[in-house]
């Protein structure tokens, strides 16, 4: 479970993802397949330089009884030839400041990825052994943690029907713009364990990057949005800085907004993600603002 | 008004072809309406409640803000003797719960099979599984059952504190269809059933099982009454026009009520599901008081020309017209007083009803006196066959134990009333669900067993609003609201509760390797707002997104309406001294039961309401229709017995006023007078002619008193059909409508006669100035002689 989420936050907000034109090229004269704009723009959020990151990101969300909760984190993530590494801090709202996840992914696909919780109210460094449905909300957000975990990665669980091409409107580095993108129609298959049995998803045409996802329900009403805008560079790459999922039947809504995000160098330490040094991290050491760092 | 009736008359038997003409074209309307915009059902009680009352918006808040309160559970009992911990028990969980997950519209399904625990230890804290795979050796099946048993989350809620019993807990998506759900569901579960039991609860449980029962009982009851009346007409009249045309009038006037509900929309509800019934039953009369007074006014004519025809139906119109617009619009007034409730269901069925009741009036006033006038006399004398009657013996009989005794009759009509006025202090006011469907109703009996295992079906909901952002993350608040947890659960009524305070008690004891010292609230805010981020729920069932509020949810056992208020008084004055001080956090009791409660002195109150109303209402009516306030009164008086009679019986035999015979009051009062006025016209028109009171009683009681008779004789029948219904309030409903025309119709023979032979007020040798002209034929022969 929670490796998915984490590897898809990652990628999605971290900024790791492909170089432009990257493995992204359509070999034919004629226009893509359904499936093949999907196999393409899964290709786009798998394909990652080694490196370490941080970044601010902000999950405002609202509920469906109308309340609103937001909360901010410092990502810190590196990847190497042993896998991925990601501690994740919050630094808002004030009571859950301090607390820290951590997991381990490693690049053996045999071995397990291990999570950790550090709960500064309690002082001690939990192990999370969880077998939990990867449907379920992750952090009461909007976002599931397999349709988080998946990521865009839709051609694992979605064929795709291309349906034409449309117009969208999104902030594209720094301007507002219409970018042509590829209209895909989903369906779901057999195998997959989504909730969502269909749905159309939105390419962008140059580069691949998924724009924007409308998701139906079992009886036909669509009720999952995803729309994703404020495309910047970064790091050689383009990516969205704004993540909004919404569900459009019970109102709520989770927007996902990357306030910062930086390449560090030299490589954060391996003594970082060490569980047993939780409890003595410091942010602020790695240039993070932490108000609930005395 | 006489010149009119006369008028009208005249008018239908010269143009019979039109009459038929007009009520064909009016039928075919309201058919074609049914069958186009079709009739609606609603089944949700909820929806019955005044939305401006202070305690339904409360509810209605409160499932805006939380979402539905009410349980929807599937419960799996063992066979007796044994546990749920068997591996075929087990198994069956398991697949049930994988198949439920697959029905669209299933948003969520948790029971003992794919529910997950949560356990620390020193170094860790692990959620799985339940169960991985069904346990198969005992010594599987017991490593499963201590590890579920000794989860709090999951002990006395989906498993039976003796393990006799689980439940699958299921959550509909907001877009789900509920009906077919739970349709889908029941087809599911049925080959599982045996040996363990399999009971399904939940609100929209309810609500299916109380649209089916509803269409059960129309598709059952109304061709059963109409058999009925058939049955009554024919023994009463002998004849084929004696049944069809009564059961003409009272089909056609259903038909154009129902057409009528349909045309504007207005739903059927549980109230309204005897409307067919009621008015098949009562709208019946009107025929046969008419069809009683033309076979004693063809009786007296020799030839069968259609002069004569005419003649006797103009005769019998004229005679009955005014008894019959009285009747109609006394009980139409009895059915309208209902317009007093708060519930507008009962609303809905009053005005539905009166107007059913008022189409049959009027088609009485015109088909009937069409069909009739162009019909030849009947030719077999219907007096001569109830001169030889039973019916005839007793009403003889009767007469003459009243004739003799008049002051006598006077004075045991007042202990026997006495007798049953003295229990009426003991008569309760209560409404269970298990009264209203009965006890063996499959929907009951699974809520029998939810009580048995899992300590109620039912829910007390209490908000608490700290009015602050993160409030509920407050040790200090999530104190005050573990210490209402545990005061609640010690209380009988009832079972287990539910609330952020357990949730975090459980997480911080996870925690700590699964200590159960700590069970507690822990003192550091920080530590009670960080545990939440193990909270694998949705907020919104417990608490909202930002902990400002909350809700405390407690199971209850199903008790009495009486008890219900005794228990919401004690938990709001616990709330008032342990909250809702200032600058404290504010608790409020908002779910249904609370609604129920506040609910229930206003539906006693309008109750009380309608019944004075009608009562008012049709002593008017009579008083202003006969030109006598003595009239008025007189015609008042076997209902005031008949209503403190039956409230009498009622308080003997433990029968409570519930939602259903609340009504009873009303209707008894609109039905019930039908018999008084009819008497009282008889008998007036008797005195007017010159009979004395003797003869005037005798005459009476042998022409309307036969009709009355009758009349009363197919409503008792009529209203036995509902001993058939569904609904164990309406089998019940049903009985007593059954007494109360019998006693109405008793004291009609006995009351008012006694005191007209006592006394002889003004109004019987005066005409009515509205109604009728004088009276100038001479004494009617007595068609059986003097009284002895």
């Amino acid at each position: 479970m929670m490796r998915k989420i984490l590897l898809v936050l990652l990628t999605l907000t971290v900024g790791w993802g492909a170089l432009p034109g990257a493995g992204g090229s359509v070999a034919q004269d004629g226009p893509p397949t359904g499936d093949e704009i999907l196999a393409l723009a899964a290709e786009e959020s798998s394909f990652v330089p080694e490196g370490s990151r941080i970044s601010i990101i902000e999950f405002d969300i609202l509920f469906p009884d109308g309340t609103t909760q937001t909360r901010t984190f410092a990502f810190f993530g590196k990847r190497d030839e042993t896998g991925e590494k990601l501690l994740i801090y919050f630094l808002e709202p004030e009571l859950e400041c301090g607390t820290i996840f951590l997991s381990h992914d490693p690049a053996d696909p045999d071995e397990d990825t291990r999570l950790w919780l550090f709960l500064s109210g309690l002082g001690q460094v939990k192990e999370l052994v969880s077998e939990e449905d990867r449907n379920a909300s992750f952090a009461g957000s909007n976002l599931q943690n397999d349709q988080v975990g998946g990521g865009f990665d839709l051609s694992e669980d979605y064929r795709g029907e291309l349906l034409g091409e449309e117009p969208l409107a999104v902030r594209w580095l720094g301007e507002e713009t219409q970018r042509v993108a590829y209209k895909v129609a989903l369906t779901r298959r057999p195998e997959a364990e989504v909730d969502f049995p269909t749905g159309t998803v939105w390419v962008d045409k140059e580069e691949f990057l998924t724009l924007k996802g409308d998701f139906d329900n079992e009886a036909g009403e669509l009720e999952q949005t995803i729309t994703l805008d404020d495309f910047v560079e970064f790091a050689g790459d383009i990516v969205p800085n704004v993540i909004v999922v919404e569900n459009v039947l019970d109102g709520s809504r989770t927007t996902v907004l990357t306030l910062e995000r930086r390449v560090v160098e030299p490589e954060l330490p391996d003594s970082l993600f060490d569980p047993d040094n939780l409890k003595d991290f410091n942010p602020e050491d790695y240039g993070v603002d932490s108000p609930c760092v005395p | 008004m006489h010149r009119f009736i006369r008028g009208l008359t005249l008018w239908v038997e010269t143009h019979p072809g039109l009459t038929l003409l007009g009520v064909g074209v009016l039928s075919a309307f309201f058919l074609g309406v049914l069958l186009t915009k079709g009739l609606t059902f609603e089944t949700d009680f909820k929806k019955f409640l005044p939305e401006d009352e202070p305690a339904v918006r409360r509810l209605n808040e409160a499932e805006a803000t939380f979402g539905s309160q009410d349980l929807f559970l599937i419960a799996i009992e063992a066979p007796e003797g044994e546990t749920i911990f068997r591996p075929e028990t087990l198994q069956k969980f398991k697949e049930l719960e994988e198949k439920l997950e697959e029905i669209v519209g299933v948003d969520e399904v948790r029971g003992p099979a794919t529910a997950y625990v949560i356990y620390g230890t020193q170094d860790s804290v692990v959620v799985e599984r339940a169960m991985k795979r069904v346990p198969q050796t005992p010594e599987e099946v017991e490593q499963y059952r201590r590890r579920v048993m000794g989860d709090r989350t999951l002990r006395g809620w989906l498993l039976s504190e003796d393990g006799r019993a689980g439940a699958i807990s299921v959550q509909l998506e907001v877009w789900a269809d509920a009906p077919r759900v739970v349709g889908q569901i029941e087809e599911l579960i049925r080959p599982y059933q045996n040996p363990e039991r399999i009971y399904l609860v939940g609100e929209p449980v309810l609500r299916s099982a109380t649209a089916l029962s509803m269409m059960r009982d129309l598709r059952v009851l109304t061709p059963f009454v109409v058999l009925v009346m058939v049955l009554v007409l024919f023994l009463s009249f002998r004849s084929v026009r004696g049944v069809v045309l009564p059961v003409s009038v009272v089909l056609v006037s259903t038909l154009w009520t129902v057409g009528s509900m349909a045309l504007f929309g207005v739903p059927m509800t549980p109230f309204a599901v005897v409307l067919p019934v009621m008015l098949i039953a009562i709208g019946a009369a009107d025929g046969i008081h008419i069809l009683n007074k033309y076979y004693e006014e063809a009786a007296e004519r020799s030839d069968d020309s259609p002069q004569t025809r005419r003649a006797v139906v103009l005769a019998t119109m004229e005679e009955m017209a005014v008894p019959v617009i009285l009747t109609s619009l006394t009980t139409a007034a009895g059915f309208l007083a209902l317009m007093a409730s708060f519930l507008w269901p009962q609303r809905q069925f009053g005005v539905f009803t009166a107007l059913g009741i008022l189409y049959a009036m009027v088609l009485s006033l015109t088909l009937l006196p069409a069909l009739l006038a162009r019909l030849p006399l009947p030719k077999w004398k219907h007096k001569d066959y109830y001169e030889r009657s039973r019916l005839a013996k007793g009403l003889s009989g009767w007469g003459r134990a009243v004739a003799r005794k008049p002051a006598l009759t006077l004075i045991v009509s007042g202990l026997v009333l006495f007798v049953f006025s003295v229990g009426i202090p003991r008569l309760e006011v209560e409404t269970r669900a298990d009264e209203f469907l009965g006890q063996q109703h499959p929907v009951v009996q699974a809520m029998y067993a939810i009580e048995r295992h899992f300590g109620g079906a039912y829910h007390l909901a209490v908000e608490i609003d700290t009015g602050r952002r993160d409030g509920l993350k407050d040790p200090k608040v999530l104190q005050k609201i573990a210490a209402l947890d545990d005061w609640l659960e010690a209380r009988p009524e009832i079972g287990r509760v539910a609330s952020i305070a357990d949730v975090v008690r459980q997480l911080n004891e996870t925690l700590h390797a699964s200590d159960p010292a700590y069970y507690t609230i822990p003192e550091d805010p920080r530590l009670a707002a960080q545990l939440f981020l193990l909270y694998g729920g949705k907020p919104g069932q417990l608490f909202l997104g930002d902990f400002r509020k909350g809700e405390v949810l407690a199971r209850r056992v199903n008790i009495g309406s009486t008890q219900m208020a005794r228990l919401v008084r004690e938990v709001q004055e616990y709330l008032d001294k342990n909250f809702n001080g200032p600058g404290e956090p504010q608790a409020r009791l908002v779910g249904p039961t609370q609604a129920y409660v506040a609910l229930l002195a206003r539906i006693i109150h309008s109750q009380i309401t309608s019944l004075l109303a009608s009562f008012v209402a049709a002593g008017v009516i009579v008083t202003l229709l006969m030109g006598s306030a003595i009239a008025g009164l007189l015609a008042l008086l076997p209902l005031v017995l008949t209503i403190l009679i039956e409230f009498g019986v009622m308080a003997y035999a433990g029968l409570p006023l519930d939602m259903g015979t609340i009504m009873l009051g009303s209707i008894a009062i609109g039905v019930g007078i039908d018999y008084a006025i009819h008497f009282l016209h008889r008998f007036r028109r008797e005195a007017q002619r010159g009979a004395s009171a003797p003869q005037a009683f005798q005459t009476t009681l042998h022409t309307a008193g036969r009709g009355i008779a009758y009349n009363a004789i197919s409503l008792m029948l009529g209203f036995a059909v509902l001993l058939a219904s569904s609904f164990q309030s309406l089998v019940t409903f049903g009985l007593l409508l059954v007494l109360t025309m019998l006693i109405s119709s008793l004291s009609s023979f006995t009351v008012i006669p006694a005191i007209l032979l006592l006394r002889q007020p003004r109004f019987l040798t005066q005409p009515s100035p509205i109604w009728e002209p004088a009276i100038q034929e001479p004494v009617t022969a007595n068609p059986r002689g003097p009284l002895p």
